[in-house]
């Protein structure tokens, strides 16, 4: 939602057009959902429309500064654990190839370390317990496999991206220039990492 | 805990002109003792020339290799490979074993290139295998040997003797996952006595064993995890029981 | 850390390190033999082939044991002076210490033209063992027993346990005796104890030449002592280790292309070694061990072969060689001295390909990526500059120096082998428009190049050899055809002479002259001869020669040659007074000889008459027409020479002639004749032509170009198996396969004899070049052999046995 409205001001039935087209129309989305969620996003802060007077339907939406920020760490949460996420891991990445301001590739980078970095825990886990554990051997595999499944959806996203850019590279020169990759992977890691850290409590 | 393998701003640059291509470029990257270290990182990223470099088979473009102890660049060619005899092993994808040698005579090897006798280096190997749970293969023939007993010898071979750093590239490449992972228990556990290691692969779940990984790309590091949260934090928010 | 590792172990590795890298070799070497077959094969066969050759030529080669036993020198001493000669025995006796006394007695025997040598020897004698052996009954004892040689009892037709009446004194032959060491030596054995006074005496004693010559100064008087040539035989047998090793520097050649293709195959191992610690002297160690283990395979699989085979042929060879053969007195020391070569040129192959992994980086190795090969054309630089150096060196050799000889075939053949690999991609680059699967086997060969070119060198050095061997005895035997024309006789004709042909002509009555003439019809007779034409020499009655030892003097008859130049011996040949039989004989019938002429010949040049007191009388010559024969009588003087000179004519022998070849049965009995008579008698003698050697050449090296290429094409069309799977799964039917690896043989098969024959002609015309001539009579049979049977029998084979796949690929492709 964010996404749309960060490309242009919209209005609210224009949304919901537009969401059910780029998500593949297989998440219906009813206009009720559509104006709570907007109500609770101008709520917050993120959004806010240009008619207050105005009936809901005519109101035309557009983010605040601080919708900009929510949308970028959105971007970067993993998604739930649980029932598998890939679909809003797909989303967010499909999302984030028409931002221009974000580094995709850099996002598939984030989910990917923070994907192994559980696998990590999980697979420490097995390896410090006995062998014997078939119990405990058996949900971390499930786990493992299930996470590795979405490693290697990263990978061939990645390869995807690699060999038909869907657009101009982004202009910042966070690609070309070692130093400042360096920087930006240090910045994110400390964000995301918190973040987490944060959903899980 | 000291560090064993150090690599400084290393590049490697292969061919020249217009058809140089950079399998590395600026890496740096410490090793400490008991460490496992995974190298994760598509085809073509550079993780294998790394390895290479790291262990000494192989000499950066630039930059500054450091492993236990010795700056690369002042060792003579006979010096490395006493290096690598003394302090290093290797377990590639496959076909790791000397063919014509029996499990033991291929750990043993090592020691008698580095000019152990024949007997004292059989005894250290068997007790390698012994400590592994291969003594019953000790007598057979890389032939005879299945592809995961074969990749077990293999590691008792990096790590016969004194070694410091065990290099691993895909070393459960062509195995299936319980013969995987019997492998790379015994990569996990080889570390935690002490020995450093660094494993290339481009498998997450092989990476997962690792106590730290470093993502890899167009030869530079991208990235790295986090230094081990351990499982602890893991139970605590598990969603699944 | 330990306390210090560099002061407790060895820098490199030691010798520990060595022996576990050795080990590793000879595992492998152990597991992969049959991938080195073709090296193995090649150096099995030089080795054999050399010490079969070293067996022969110590032993074939005539020993002075035949005369000197096993002692060093010997003493003549006369015996018309008794007590001069008893003296001078126990002056040798005294000086030398144990001493091995021979006696001799040259008795006559009626009907018989040479005396008996009757030898009173000690069967037990300290030096005298290898002269003597029984071959039946036992060593006589007593005055009234005697042993013979077979010759012997053959001329006196005596028989063992029979009587026989030598020397005056009628004795029982009580045993078959002989000279091991010369079987040519007949005489008869008496009891020493029980001999007759000794006509001269041989003395064998010990000791060197210094010693002898301090003995010679005690004695007056002359003294006739012999000493053992200097080890002539060893000295042929070091020639003969020199051959051998030049044909082992060959054939290693030809293994170092076979170790490349080792190396190569090995060297993702060898990269396996590197990076566990081995240093480059170790990854070179492993090779060089295969090299040698190689090398001793072949040196011990080949000795025994060769042995064998000696051990097989030393029967037959025994008459030939004319003494008895110990099949296992072999020149162990030498034999040994091959295999060590043999294990060494193996090594010294390896070396370069261990050379070219030790420098390959560790990476590369691992991945398997093979060093990149030199690039063709200075492989073709340098095979054109050895060519050219070799062939330089052969015609400056003028065929005859040595050194420049062994060192131009060296040469050339180095030159040719190089070539070899060369002449591989102009093959595959000449497929066009052919089938499909022959496309694709000249296509695989080239790929293949390196494998293909040592397999072609050394199917190349095969055919080679057997070339050089056909063409140049062929070669040989036109030279041989030049000079001895069809042979000494017609089978048809047979030529008497009165005692033996020599040159001085002892004076006969008429009567005697008469006799002779009557057992010469009845020779004539006995053969169904229909032409006898009287033999006479032109002698200078004025001048008596004296005869030699035991010979009877007589005038010297006149003979002819080339002038002799001073202090130099020249070759005579006799010359007989013009009859109008002979005339006829040299197709010259009727012919009006005037006055002027001194001599009819055959012979060319310049001439002078010979053996006469004169020097230097070049007689006025004409020209007969060349028989090609060289026994007839060709050389004729006229009458009028003789009176010119003064000279009478004398009857010396006569010429028979028959209407068909004679019998064997005739002839024994013509010599039998001749023998009771005193007359000799020349009849056509065997040649022996050199044809059975070229035959055996030419099957010898097309049996080892096929050995080479069956293991090659296994080879080559096991690495292709990937391709014959994907044929086989797109369809192509068993004919493909087969096609496949007939063209595969029969290309390698036709360019190997080609660069063979060519080579072999090369190198011949190199040392031949003032006379090309002998070049010019070609063995087409068996260059056609070799060129042509060659590859179709190549290609046959390979088309037959292309049936199925091979076997051993899973096996092959494991490691």
């Amino acid at each position: 939602m964010l996404t749309l409205l960060s490309e242009a001001p919209k209005y609210g039935l224009q949304l919901r057009q537009e969401f059910e087209a780029r998500t593949g129309e297989v998440w219906p989305l009813n206009v009720g959902q559509v104006y709570t969620t907007l109500q609770r996003l101008e709520r917050e802060g993120h959004v806010e429309s240009d008619d207050a007077g105005r009936d809901g339907a005519q109101k035309r939406y557009r983010l605040t500064a601080d919708g900009e920020r929510e949308l970028h760490s959105w971007l970067r949460t993993p998604p739930r654990a649980g029932p598998p996420p890939r679909d809003e891991l797909v989303m967010k990445v499909q999302v984030a190839i028409r931002l221009t301001q974000v580094d995709v590739t850099e996002i598939l980078q984030a989910h990917r370390r923070r994907i192994v970095e559980e696998m990590q825990r999980y697979t420490h886990l097995k390896a410090d317990a006995a062998p014997e554990d078939i119990g405990l051997g058996l949900v971390v595999d499930a786990e493992l496999f299930r996470l590795e499944a979405v490693v290697r959806w990263l990978d061939a996203a990645d390869a995807r991206l690699r060999s038909h850019p869907t657009r101009p590279k982004p202009s910042t020169p966070a690609a070309d220039t070692s130093p400042a990759a360096d920087a930006q992977d240090a910045r994110s890691t400390g964000r995301t990492g918190d973040r987490a850290a944060g959903a899980r409590r | 805990m000291s560090v064993v393998l150090s690599l400084r701003q290393v590049s490697k640059v292969h061919g020249s002109g217009g058809a140089a291509v950079h399998a590395l470029r600026a890496v740096d990257l410490d090793v400490v003792a008991g460490e496992l270290v995974a190298v994760m990182g598509p085809s073509g990223s550079g993780k294998s020339t790394l390895l290479t470099i790291a262990g000494t088979l192989e000499e950066p473009t630039t930059g500054q290799v450091t492993v236990c102890g010795s700056d690369l660049s002042t060792l003579s060619a006979d010096a490395t490979a006493r290096l690598r005899r003394r302090s290093l092993g290797f377990v590639f994808q496959d076909l790791n074993l000397l063919a014509g040698l029996s499990a033991v005579e291929n750990v043993a090897l090592p020691l008698e290139l580095d000019g152990m006798s024949a007997r004292p280096a059989r005894a250290a190997a068997l007790q390698v295998l012994d400590e592994l749970g291969l003594t019953d293969r000790a007598g057979h023939y890389p032939d005879d040997l299945s592809g995961g007993e074969r990749q077990r010898v293999a590691i008792a071979r990096a790590v016969v003797g004194e070694r410091q750093l065990l290099l691993a590239d895909e070393p459960t490449g062509a195995l299936d996952a319980a013969n995987g992972e019997a492998v790379l228990r015994m990569l996990r556990a080889a570390c935690k006595r002490g020995i450093a290691g660094v494993m290339v692969t481009h498998d997450a779940q092989l990476a997962s064993w690792a106590d730290r990984v470093i993502f890899i790309r167009d030869g530079r590091v991208v990235d790295q995890t986090a230094p081990s949260a351990g499982p602890e934090a893991l139970l605590a928010s598990d969603p699944t029981p | 850390m330990t306390p210090d590792p560099d002061r407790s172990r060895p820098a490199g590795g030691g010798l520990a390190a060595r022996r576990a890298v050795v080990r590793w070799a000879v595992r492998l070497f152990r597991r992969e033999w049959r991938q080195q077959l073709l090296a193995i094969a090649l150096l099995t066969v030089a080795v054999s082939g050399a010490t079969f050759g070293l067996a022969a030529t110590w032993n074939l080669a005539a020993s002075s044991d035949a005369t000197f036993g096993r002692a060093d020198q010997l003493l003549r001493i006369p015996g018309d002076d008794p007590t001069a000669l008893d003296g001078r025995v126990a002056a040798a006796r005294a000086w030398f210490g144990t001493v091995d006394v021979i006696g001799h007695r040259h008795v006559s025997v009626p009907g018989l033209f040479d005396p008996v040598d009757v030898r009173a020897q000690d069967p037990a004698g300290a030096y005298g063992g290898p002269m003597l052996a029984l071959r039946q009954g036992r060593y006589p004892t007593g005055p009234a027993e005697v042993a013979v040689t077979d010759g012997v009892a053959r001329a006196l037709r005596a028989d063992l346990g029979g009587p026989v009446r030598l020397d005056d004194t009628d004795r029982l032959v009580v045993g078959v005796v002989e000279n091991p060491a010369d079987l040519h030596d007949e005489f008869a054995l008496t009891d020493p104890a029980h001999a007759g006074r000794p006509q001269s005496v041989t003395v064998l004693v010990a000791g060197d030449r210094d010693r002898m010559e301090a003995f010679r100064q005690t004695i007056d008087g002359p003294l006739v002592r012999e000493a053992r040539p200097t080890a002539e035989r060893t000295t042929l047998t070091i020639a003969a280790l020199a051959l051998a090793t030049i044909g082992l520097l060959l054939v290693s050649l030809v293994a170092a292309a076979g170790f490349v293709v080792l190396a190569h195959r090995r060297l993702r191992q060898l990269g396996m070694l590197a990076a566990m610690g081995a240093t480059r002297r170790h990854l070179r160690l492993v090779l060089l061990a295969n090299g040698a283990a190689v090398g001793v395979v072949a040196a011990l699989g080949g000795t025994a072969v060769g042995i064998i085979a000696w051990l097989i042929t030393a029967g037959f060879v025994e008459t030939a060689a004319g003494h008895r053969i110990g099949r296992f007195d072999l020149p162990w020391l030498t034999i040994g001295a091959g295999m060590l070569l043999a294990v060494a040129t193996a090594t010294a192959a390896a070396w370069w390909p261990a050379r070219a992994v030790a420098r390959t980086p560790i990476v590369n190795a691992l991945s398997a990526r093979p060093p990149i090969p030199p690039p063709a054309r200075r492989t073709a630089v340098a095979a054109a500059a050895l060519l050219a150096a070799g062939l330089t060196a052969l015609v400056l050799s003028d065929g005859s120096n040595p050194l420049l000889i062994v060192t131009g075939s060296v040469g050339t053949v180095l030159g040719v082998l190089l070539v070899s690999p060369l002449t591989i991609p102009a093959l595959a680059a000449a497929r066009g428009g052919l089938p499909v699967a022959v496309r694709l086997a000249l296509a695989d060969l080239a790929r293949y190049r390196v494998r293909a070119g040592a397999a072609l060198a050394a199917i190349s050095l095969a055919a080679g050899l057997s070339a050089a061997i056909v063409v140049g005895s062929s070669a040989a035997e036109y030279r041989t055809q030049q000079a001895a024309g069809l042979g000494n006789l017609a089978d048809s004709q047979l030529l008497i002479r009165i005692g033996q042909p020599e040159p001085v002509i002892p004076e006969r009555t008429a009567a005697e002259l008469a006799a002779l003439q009557a057992q010469t019809d009845t020779i004539a007779t006995t053969v169904g001869a229909t032409t006898v034409i009287p033999l006479d020499m032109a002698v200078v009655a004025s001048y008596t020669d004296l005869g030699r030892e035991g010979r009877s003097s007589g005038h010297p008859a006149v003979e002819i040659g080339p002038p002799a130049a001073a202090g130099r011996s020249t070759t005579s040949h006799p010359l007989y007074v013009v009859n109008p039989g002979l005339l006829r004989l040299n197709g010259a019938a009727g012919t009006a000889v005037d006055a002027g002429t001194d001599v009819l010949t055959t012979r060319t040049g310049e001439l002078a008459l010979l053996n006469i007191p004169a020097r230097g009388v070049r007689p006025t010559v004409r020209a007969l027409p060349r028989s090609g024969y060289t026994g007839l009588p060709d050389s004729l003087i006229t009458p009028a020479a003789l009176d010119r000179h003064g000279w009478q004519p004398a009857r010396v022998g006569w010429f028979l002639a028959a209407d068909h070849a004679l019998t064997d049965a005739q002839l024994a009995t013509a010599q039998d004749l001749a023998a009771a008579a005193g007359l000799t008698v020349e009849s056509r003698r065997e040649q022996s032509s050199l044809t059975a050697l070229r035959t055996g050449a030419t099957i010898a090296g097309a049996l080892l170009a096929l050995g080479v290429l069956a293991t090659t094409v296994g080879l080559i069309r096991g690495e292709a198996s990937a391709d014959l799977r994907t044929l086989t799964a797109t369809g192509a039917p068993r004919r493909v396969r087969r096609t496949l690896t007939a063209t595969t043989a029969g290309a390698l098969a036709l360019l190997g004899a080609v660069l063979g024959v060519a080579g072999a002609y090369l190198a011949l015309a190199g040392a031949l070049h003032r006379d090309l001539d002998p070049l010019g009579a070609v063995p087409v049979a068996h260059l056609a052999a070799i060129t042509a049977g060659l590859p179709s029998l190549a290609a046959g084979a390979g088309w037959l046995l292309a049936g199925r796949p091979p076997p051993s690929l899973a096996r092959r492709l494991l490691d």
